[in-house]
This record gives C-alpha cells, sequence and structure tokens, in this order.
C-alpha cells in the first residue's frame, strides 16, 4: 500500500491548469460595479432619512453576495412535518412515557402560561406535554426539538427537565437544565440552566453514553448552536464602534480551545436596518452560521422593528459570505383606541431553525405564526412546506428552535 | 491604477498549484475548475488587499475550503461509490498501485471536506499542523483530531486500506 502522499502526487500530476482567468476577471469587474452602486444608493438613503423624508430602502451588501430568495414560494412537502396543523385540537392526550411515538416535527401553544406546549409528530398526532405548575411562573418552561426529531427537551410535571427519545422509551434526566442548541446532525445537544441559560454543556445523545463537557462562555452570547463534532458557537454580543453594528461570535473547538471572532458588518447592514441585542444566529454547519437583520420604519406610534434579511457568515474568519434577500417585510400598525395597536397587515419571516433539509423560516401575518417554509441557501429557492390552520398559536417551535 | 493590477501574473503564477489543489479537494475536474474560479473571483474582488498578504495563494486555498464546506451542506446526499469495485488488472505491479490509488481515491469521496481538506493540506501541499490550522483557523489540536479521524475514516471503509501509509 503506498503512501497517501504519493497517492496524492500521482492523482495530481495530470491536472490540468483550469483556463478560468477571463471569466475570473469578468466576474469580479461586474461585482466591483455592483459595490459602487449600492454604495451610491445608500449613501442616498441616508441622506433622505437624515432630512425628514424616510425611505425604506432596501440596501444591498456591497462586499458579500447576494442571493435572491424574495421569489413566491412554491409548494412542497417534508417527510417529517404534516402539510397542515389543526391548532384547534381539544385536549390532545398526554404525551405517553411507555412507548414510541415517533419523531417530532414541531411544538406550539395556544396560550400563555400555565398553558402546556402540544407536540406534533410526523405524522400528524398530537400530545400534551405536562403542565407545570410547582415551577416559578418566571423560569421558562420551553420544550425544544433536535433538528431530526427525534429528541425532546421538555420539563415534567415537577418542572424538571428530561431529554426525551421520541422515537423509543429512553429518558435522559437533566435537572433543571433544558436544551438551549442543537448540532445539525442532532449528534450533539447544548444544555444549560433553564433560568439563566448559564453553565453550557454538550452533551452527545444518551445512545453513546458520552460524559458531558463543559463549553466556556460569557453571559453576553447565548448558544448559537453546536458542531457535529460537538463544538460550539456562541453570538449576540453587539458592539456599536462608530455607530456600527458589530457581531462577536465566540468560537470554541472540539480541543476545548475559545476564541473571539469578530464580524465586521458595517456595509452589509443598510441606513434602515441594525441588529439589536437578543439577534438571533443559528449555525448553519460547521463553520458558518445566520444571523437575521432588522427592518426599522418610524410611524406615529413611534420607532418599531420587524425582522428582515438573513446575513450568511464564516464562523472562523468572520467573513460575511452573503446575504439573503427576503422578502420585503411589511411592518405596519394600526391604532385601534386610546392605547390599543393592532399589527393588521403586518407580515415577515424569522428565521427559525437549521435542519438537515435546509433552513426554516417561520411566516408571520398580523401576529400570529401561519405557516413554514423551507429556504435553500444557495438558490434562494423557498417553499411552503406546512400551514397553521386556524392558527391560534401563541408560540410554534420548530426542530432544531431553542 | 486598476483594481486587478498584479492579479493575472498571480493566475499565471500559481495557476497550476491552485488548479491541483482543487482537484484534490474535490475529486473531479467540473467541480474543482467550478470551485477555482469562486475562489479566483471572491481574491479578485478583494485584490488590492489580498495583493498585501504575505501569501496571497494561500488566501485563495482557504477561499476554496470554506466553499467546499458550503457546498457539501447543500448536497447532503453524497455520491456512494463502492470502495470494493476496481478496474481490472493488467499487469501484478502497476495493477496493485493503480487499484491501491483508486481505493483510496474512491474513499475520500466519503470523508467529510474538513478531513479531506486537512488530508490534502498535511499530505500533498506539506503544510505542518500550525500552517493547516492557521489555514483552515481552527486550533491545532483539531488539526490533529480531524487528521487522526479521517485516516480512521478511511480504514474504517476499506478493509484493504488498513495499511494505508502517511509520513
Amino acid at each position: 500500500m503506498p503512501e497517501l502522499r504519493t497517492i496524492f502526487a500521482h492523482e495530481a500530476a495530470d491536472v490540468p491548469t483550469y483556463d478560468v482567468g477571463a471569466k475570473v476577471l469578468r466576474a469580479a469587474r461586474r461585482r466591483r460595479r455592483l459595490r459602487t452602486t449600492v454604495t451610491a444608493a445608500t449613501a442616498l438613503a441616508a441622506v433622505l432619512g437624515g432630512g425628514g423624508l424616510f425611505v425604506t430602502l432596501r440596501s444591498a451588501s456591497p462586499a458579500a453576495d447576494m442571493i435572491a430568495a424574495d421569489r413566491p414560494a412554491t409548494v412542497s412537502s417534508v417527510a417529517w412535518l404534516p402539510s397542515s396543523v389543526d391548532m384547534t385540537v381539544p385536549e390532545p392526550p398526554l404525551l405517553p412515557l411507555d412507548r414510541a411515538v415517533g419523531r417530532g416535527a414541531l411544538i406550539y401553544k395556544t396560550c400563555d402560561l400555565p398553558c402546556p406546549a402540544r407536540l406534533v409528530t410526523e405524522d400528524g398526532t398530537q400530545y400534551a406535554l405536562p403542565r407545570v405548575a410547582q415551577m416559578p411562573p418566571t423560569i421558562p418552561r420551553r420544550a425544544t426539538l433536535s433538528p431530526d426529531g427525534r429528541w425532546l427537551s421538555y420539563p415534567d410535571a415537577q418542572g424538571n427537565y428530561l431529554l426525551r427519545d421520541l422515537t423509543g422509551t429512553k429518558t435522559l434526566p437533566t435537572g433543571n437544565r433544558r436544551a438551549t442548541g442543537w448540532s445539525a446532525d442532532s449528534a450533539w445537544v447544548g444544555v444549560a440552566d433553564a433560568s439563566s441559560e448559564d453553565g453550557v454543556e454538550a452533551l452527545a445523545p444518551p445512545a453513546t453514553n458520552a460524559a458531558a463537557r463543559p463549553l466556556p462562555a460569557d453571559d453576553t452570547r447565548p448558544l448559537a448552536g453546536l458542531t457535529t463534532d460537538g463544538a460550539a458557537v456562541f453570538g449576540g454580543a453587539e458592539a456599536h464602534e462608530d455607530g456600527n453594528p458589530r457581531i462577536d461570535l465566540y468560537v470554541v473547538d472540539d480541543s476545548g480551545a475559545g476564541r473571539s471572532v469578530p464580524v465586521d458588518v458595517k456595509g452589509q447592514v443598510g441606513s434602515t436596518e441594525d441588529l439589536h441585542s437578543g439577534t438571533l444566529i443559528r449555525t448553519v454547519d460547521d463553520d458558518t452560521v445566520l444571523v437575521q437583520l432588522l427592518e426599522w420604519s418610524d410611524s406615529k406610534q413611534g420607532r418599531t422593528s420587524i425582522a428582515g434579511d438573513l446575513l450568511h457568515i464564516d464562523a472562523a474568519s468572520g467573513e460575511v459570505l452573503a446575504r439573503i434577500r427576503l422578502p420585503e417585510p411589511i411592518n405596519t400598525t394600526t391604532v385601534t383606541g386610546e392605547s390599543a395597536t393592532t399589527a393588521k397587515g403586518q407580515a415577515f419571516r424569522t428565521l427559525a431553525a437549521v435542519v438537515p433539509d435546509g433552513v426554516l423560516l417561520k411566516v408571520f401575518r398580523d401576529g400570529a405564526p401561519v405557516a413554514v417554509e423551507l429556504l435553500d441557501l444557495a438558490s434562494g429557492d423557498r417553499s411552503t412546506i406546512a400551514t397553521f390552520a386556524n392558527s391560534v398559536a401563541t408560540e410554534v417551535l420548530l426542530p432544531g428552535e431553542s | 491604477m486598476d483594481a486587478f493590477d498584479g492579479f493575472p501574473d498571480f493566475m499565471a503564477t500559481n495557476g497550476s498549484a491552485l488548479s491541483r489543489f482543487a482537484y484534490l479537494l474535490v475529486g473531479n475536474h467540473a467541480d474543482a475548475e467550478d470551485l477555482l474560479q469562486s475562489a479566483l473571483t471572491k481574491t479578485a474582488v478583494h485584490w488590492r488587499r489580498v495583493a498585501r498578504y504575505d501569501n496571497p495563494a494561500a488566501y485563495v486555498r482557504q477561499a476554496m475550503v470554506n466553499e467546499i464546506y458550503g457546498r457539501w451542506r447543500r448536497r447532503r446526499l453524497l455520491r456512494m461509490v463502492s470502495v470494493t469495485k476496481v478496474p481490472e488488472r493488467s499487469s501484478a505491479d502497476a495493477a496493485d498501485a493503480s487499484v491501491d490509488r483508486l481505493v483510496v481515491w474512491r474513499a475520500l469521496d466519503r470523508l467529510t471536506p474538513r478531513q479531506r481538506a486537512v488530508l490534502v493540506l498535511r499530505f500533498h501541499e506539506d503544510l505542518s499542523v500550525e500552517e493547516t490550522a492557521a489555514l483552515l483557523r481552527c486550533s491545532t489540536g483539531t488539526v490533529k483530531s480531524q487528521t487522526h479521524a479521517a485516516l480512521s475514516r478511511l480504514r474504517e471503509m476499506a478493509p484493504e486500506l488498513a495499511d494505508l501509509r502517511v509520513s
């Protein structure tokens, strides 16, 4: 058996020099022309905004690729999510512990605490999760599903969290620690104190009996996700230098070594866009993350913001790889009475999770979740994979969302 | 001054080596050419900055590695190539070596992009662990563990690779 080096050398020996020079220069010149045009447009928007005339101009990233994902969505389906979920089902049975129920598709709630959450499995069956009465109302009682729908993290009736294999009966108690992030392949889950989200540890599924591994983090950076080898990405702390927002990622590799990766989004964020604390970050794969921008607008009710485009970021270098242009959000408010306002006509999409099929977006209309879309990051194609009939949900959580 | 001054010369000087690197990363010419073009385009857009680096070719390699990570995620269904299907043997010694290379080449297709990139950087580009870590923007520990994982996986996928040697 020859050496690997020899094998590589042999394979490489006959590789021709690919003739891409002319195409490269043409493409690069086109991109530089686009950058110049867009930068001027962004400057114009800033001038108009400062003069009292508000212009909602969605500025493109001058330096990152732009992926257009604002075409109408097609209708499609995925095996693990029912295409329609009826949220008016009265009192579904309690989730059984003595038998498998199949992979979870989503979790929803139709009222605020202490209303119990409901689990919908891939065949459309609904189960009620335990009603937790003993926990203080300020402690989150959030159930979460792994990206593959196999694992459910939820509190029992006493408020103690469990990690349950929905395809069997295996259950791992995790005490007061709930799942706060997953790897895209569901091989790793990050668990942390349910109330503070401090003390994040990475756990492999109980099947492997691997010990929990503590992950270094600070209280300003929530867990964005884990990689397939148990490393982690934390993010969300923004620093505003010179008035420009910045994302600080903290990447912990599988040896436990951590380092900060600043992401300079200057030039990627338009004059009517922003990040603010709590900006959602999701890991896409072992090396990239997605973050959602907010678009803001001024109205009689004041300044309001709404979920906008996505940025795809290289978590290793902090480079913004692409901006994903979603359909223009509609941010309208209607005053009804002296103090009440409604979000009539409001429509937007939020970044929910990343699953093996792609990126999940939740579609909201008039303040309620109405559908789930699947986004292909490469092509920008979106497809509606589920709708919520008679949506009365106050919250919907998709696999991988925590 | 044109924004791409010096870039054509850079491509002429480094094109062969970068073509070989692209091919070893992805295993076929069509994808390799596409990968190289994409990475060089990104480099050209930032050429004014990259040209000042000590090693602009490393920037292109890094861009290629980042690109394949993204492509692999989008193409979840990997090509399932049987590593036991080998061509007919012609002569003894030359055929044995040819078969060994084919087995390894096909097994490489089934590694993750990171694992494959680490092997190519270490055992073709002859980068040290530290240089590989710097290019992949990870720790030296990760490079070592990924190297070990990649080799273990190659041997696991094809028993005939049990005595695959590296130096």
